[in-house]
């Protein structure tokens, strides 16, 4: 396949990742999707590097697929296990029901497509990432499972970054992903101290300051 | 670079004795010292370049940053209130050491740690040209504020971090995707080949941008920079975290994060409006900013816990100044900026004198205090008089430049609102200022009576209260006319 | 080739390869199990000794029961007989809804039956069977609409020609065959739905709807579900050649029947390695199967 054949079979299968992990209530399941589409985006931005002739790029690609592909599902699967969490079973509406809510959402997105004509390629399945970002966060009530949430939405924003014509500047993309990597951190360190707490990590229970 | 070199040393040697120094009540003191040679530095390098117009506008060797007017000016607001911040800081640990359960050593090591860098970190949003610097600056402020918020480690203040962390996250997360949308616009413009994130270089061909696509980007950039500012209907955490910092932290949060904030919304405004979409602009920002200050207002009438007043009232003002930038109007902004972080670090710092003394936020238990400490209470009192907006403080100029701003447009429906919600808001903090001071004590001793002088707990707030007035009395058009002249 | 073509032939297919595929499943299982396992032969053996039985039938049964697994096999058969499932082309031409209606009414009349003995049992796999039909048929039928659309025809012969070396057919064909499968894995009461050894009447799906039956109708159904299997399966194989480069017919056929046996390891292995779900997760499977139709349709409406 050519260069944009595989960017596009690329980024549609990293925005059908993230569907999946809109039907799975499985904790690690939903990490090891999230560490697969790191893994999909990031041989995507290799890819891209390599055809423009951008070396940096692939330098941020490799980081991704090690960084966020690796060592960010590894360690959200140990803070889990640390906290003791396995399925996220308290959402507002069962798997399914959200599953096709998202459907419908993706395929709103796609009927929009002639809006913009000056978008990059990407643009579609990265709107459609970001938006299936947001729907974990909102419908997850485990602190670890908002976290997953808040990386496929930054994922979402990485694929629309490297899908334009002229990628960002490196030292932008670096900063973006080491900042992205010290919030997940940070947030699993608050996870912790949340269960330790209150012995439990249900967001929606944390209720006490109101007003 | 010497004017980028002299911002860093002091704040990174806190950083190292923070790292370094164990003993304890050494390290706050050592914090204020460095940070009071910091501001002298800072005042000595800076300072001139308000005045002289020679050397305005120029593009420092390092890339990315811009030491341009609203640049300049915030790095000496950031820097005054920093100062005051840690000078304070060093009574307040003292006085945090004496409690039943002293907080560790640790912590306060972190404190100062996270505090110093968060200070560099301010410096980089507000002087950033480059908008992507200006995302990771804001994005690192978030991380690095979010340990000063957790510093008392309880329930309540776990809670607030993490509302704090996500949220704040979040939205600044849609702010990226705005900043690579604005960047795919400057592909297209024809000029800036391959795209450049730079706002001068953004501003300066800002019409040969696509109209559609800076439309776009700027509402997911005002979504993410209003998620830190606090605007309405992002601005959950604020009234958490600004709540449960210690003092110095929160004035610190109050005082110049949120500054910082409305500064990366000013620049985003400014090039919307020079590529054309100020209707946008207007349509988008001016309500947001009319219901935050609305919403707060009201919220103020109904508050028990003396810290989140002040929270409020801050998340009030963000709503005046966000006014003032949807209007276009620079004199305001700054104005209220100035004035906002003086007064509001004072009052946060003598809330904090409160807490520690009578180990409650909650309004209602903390009564008839005029008789029990007259100074501090007057001081108190003239705080949340200058926080409201009332003569002859330096807030009521200010405030009163945004609404004869909007006047001048002719938009005298949102003069009413806002002078109503002034209104609203300055009857809440008067009744509940009334609430504190007067009215017979309860001394039936949860207070601690302290036994340093009272002059070490007003100090730096009566200082600033000093400051406030005198923009308000002494050189407000002096104030005024060099604001103004600063804008070109 | 036209020996191929001839009914004779293929009815001895028919008779033949649905009870060797089950054979094979079973006796993979047990190899992975670390058993030796039954012989490939032995379904063959064990529908000769019930249609040698007598049967039991409960007094408060009607004919329903009585009619219902010939009614049954009767319409697999012809499905059977429509479907191009072996990689050559049917006898019957068949249509897509024709087939999708026929299979559905046997389903019908065994859960009647079922539901005519008056046993608890019975009417409680009835309810499940129709329960866990209403999840998964949709899946099925958009997954095959969807390749009828692109096809212009519902015939199974266009349907499942596509357009060779077309970028849109492999991948429909990918979102179609994963659709269809999670869709067929319901259908045919495999794991993880139902789990078809299972010994617990509480548990059962299928094996609760046919509890009741014994002797010649037994077997009557034992073969109608071998039947489906092999139906189904060979669907699945079809879908899957789609997106490949056309073949002569001999080739098709060898291809097909090799197709077979690897679904069949597949199936096999599945059932080693998955638990079954709890009855209240079931929907949330079979939404990964409607999602995968539902988006295969929309790829088909906005790219024809």
């Amino acid at each position: 396949m050519g260069l944009p054949q595989s960017f596009e079979f690329g980024a549609v299968s990293a925005a059908l990742l993230a569907l999946w992990m809109v039907g799975i209530t499985d904790f690690r399941a939903s990490v090891t999707l999230f560490g697969i589409q790191s893994f999909v985006l990031g041989l995507v931005a290799i890819a891209i590097g390599a055809r423009h002739g951008e070396p940096l790029l692939i330098l941020v690609g490799v980081a991704v697929i090690v960084l966020k592909g690796l060592i960010v599902p590894y360690y959200l699967i140990y803070a889990g296990r640390r906290i003791g969490c396995r399925r996220d079973s308290l959402m507002p509406v069962s798997a399914p029901t959200q599953f096709f809510i998202a459907l419908s959402l993706l395929s709103l997105v796609l009927l929009l497509r002639p809006l913009h004509a000056e978008l990059p390629t990407s643009t579609l399945p990265a709107v459609g990432i970001l938006i299936l970002g947001m729907m974990l966060m909102i419908t997850r009530r485990l602190a670890v499972s908002q976290i997953v949430g808040f990386l496929v939405l930054e994922n979402g924003i990485f694929l629309y970054t490297i899908g334009q014509s002229h990628s960002m500047p490196i030292v932008v993309e670096i900063g973006v992903l080491m900042d992205v990597l010290s919030c997940v951190m940070l947030a699993g360190l608050l996870a912790f101290k949340i269960n330790k707490t209150f012995e439990h990590i249900d967001v929606a229970e944390l209720t006490e300051l109101i007003g | 670079m010497t004017l980028l070199a002299v911002l860093i040393p002091c704040p990174l040697l806190i950083c190292i004795l923070a790292l370094a120094g164990r003993r304890r009540g050494v390290l706050p003191r050592l914090a204020a010292v460095a940070m009071g040679i910091h501001a002298l530095i800072v005042a000595y390098f800076w300072l001139p370049r308000l005045h002289d117009s020679a050397i305005r506008v120029q593009e420092l060797p390092v890339h990315g940053l811009n030491a341009d007017t609203t640049g300049t000016f915030f790095v000496l607001v950031i820097t005054l209130v920093a100062l005051a911040s840690f000078t304070h800081a060093t009574g307040f640990f003292a006085r945090e050491s004496q409690v039943k359960r002293p907080p560790a050593d640790r912590h306060i090591s972190q404190f100062y740690f996270f505090a110093a860098l968060f200070v560099l970190a301010m410096y980089v949003v507000v002087l950033a040209d480059n908008l992507g610097y200006m995302w990771i600056g804001m994005e690192a402020t978030t991380l690095l504020s979010a340990p000063l918020v957790y510093f008392h480690r309880s329930r309540h203040s776990l809670e607030a971090t993490w509302k704090y962390l996500i949220i704040c996250s979040v939205g600044i997360a849609f702010g990226f995707f705005g900043t690579a949308l604005i960047y795919t616009a400057s592909q297209h413009s024809g000029v800036l080949g391959d795209g450049s994130l730079s706002v001068l270089a953004l501003t300066a061909h800002a019409h040969q941008l696509p109209a559609g696509l800076v439309r776009m980007s700027y509402v997911f950039l005002l979504l993410g920079y209003g998620t830190k500012a606090g605007l309405f209907p992002l601005h959950n955490w604020l009234p958490d975290a600004h709540s449960e910092a210690p003092a110095p932290a929160s004035a610190l949060l109050s005082g110049s994060l949120l500054n910082c904030a409305l500064v990366a919304i000013w620049r985003v405004s400014g090039l919307a409006q020079a590529a054309g979409q100020g209707a946008l602009v207007r349509v988008t920002l001016l309500p947001m900013a009319v219901i935050t200050v609305v919403f707060a207002s009201l919220c103020l009438i109904k508050q028990r816990d003396i810290k989140r007043l002040l929270a409020y009232s801050s998340m009030e003002n963000v709503g005046i100044m966000a006014a003032a930038i949807s209007l276009g109007s620079w004199p305001g902004f700054a104005l209220q900026a100035l004035n906002h972080s003086v007064c509001k670090t004072a009052v946060f710092l003598l809330a904090g004198n409160l807490l520690q003394r009578f180990k409650t936020k909650d309004i209602g238990e903390i009564k008839g205090l005029l008789n029990i400490q007259p100074g501090h209470t007057m001081l108190l009192l003239l705080g949340l008089a200058a926080v409201a907006g009332t003569p002859p403080f330096g807030s009521f100029l200010a405030e009163w430049q945004i609404l004869s701003s909007a006047a001048d447009q002719h938009r005298l429906w949102l003069v009413l609102i806002l002078a109503a919600a002034l209104a609203v808001a300055f009857i809440a903090l008067a009744l509940q200022a009334g609430s504190i001071a007067f009215g017979k004590h309860d001394a039936s001793g949860k207070s601690i009576e302290t036994a340093d002088a009272s002059a070490s707990l007003i100090l730096v707030p009566g200082v600033l209260m000093i400051v406030s007035l005198c923009l308000g009395i002494a050189f407000p058009m002096k104030a005024l006319a060099l604001i103004e002249g600063v804008l070109r | 080739m036209n020996w191929m073509y001839s009914l004779p032939l293929y009815v001895v297919h028919i008779l033949i390869i649905p009870l060797l595929l089950i054979g094979f499943i079973r006796k993979v299982k047990a190899r992975l199990q670390n058993r030796r396992g039954p012989s490939i032969l032995q379904p063959f053996w064990d529908i000769a000794k019930m249609l040698s039985k007598a049967e039991t039938i409960s007094k408060t049964a009607s004919g329903t029961f009585r009619m219902a697994p010939m009614v049954n096999l009767s319409a697999v058969f012809t499905a059977a007989l429509m479907v191009p499932w072996l990689g050559v082309p049917s006898p019957i031409a068949g249509d897509l809804f024709l087939v999708v209606y026929l299979l559905a009414a046997g389903k019908f009349c065994i859960g009647l039956a079922a539901l005519d003995t008056g046993s608890a049992f019975g009417a409680l796999g009835a309810s499940r069977e129709a329960a866990v039909s209403i999840h998964a048929e949709p899946a099925l039928v958009l997954g095959l609409a969807a390749l009828a659309v692109h096809a212009h025809s519902s015939k199974f012969s266009t349907l499942l020609a596509g357009t060779p070396g077309n970028e849109l057919t492999t991948i429909l064909a990918a979102l179609v065959v994963v659709a269809a499968w999670v869709a067929v894995i319901a259908d045919l009461s495999r794991m993880p739905v139902d789990d078809p050894t299972t010994h617990l009447e509480l548990t059962m799906v299928h094996e609760a709807l046919i509890l009741e039956n014994s002797g010649r109708n037994l077997a009557l159904i034992e073969y109608a579900v071998a039947l489906k299997t092999s139906i189904l399966l060979g669907l699945i194989g079809q879908i899957i050649l789609m997106g490949a480069p056309r073949h002569s017919i001999g080739t098709t056929y060898l291809l097909t029947l090799l197709l077979l046996a690897i679904a069949t390891v597949v199936l096999a292995v599945s059932e080693t390695v998955f638990v079954k779900l709890g009855w209240k997760r079931v929907p949330n499977l079979q939404s990964f199967g409607t999602g995968a139709a539902i988006l295969a349709c929309l790829l088909v409406a906005l790219k024809g």
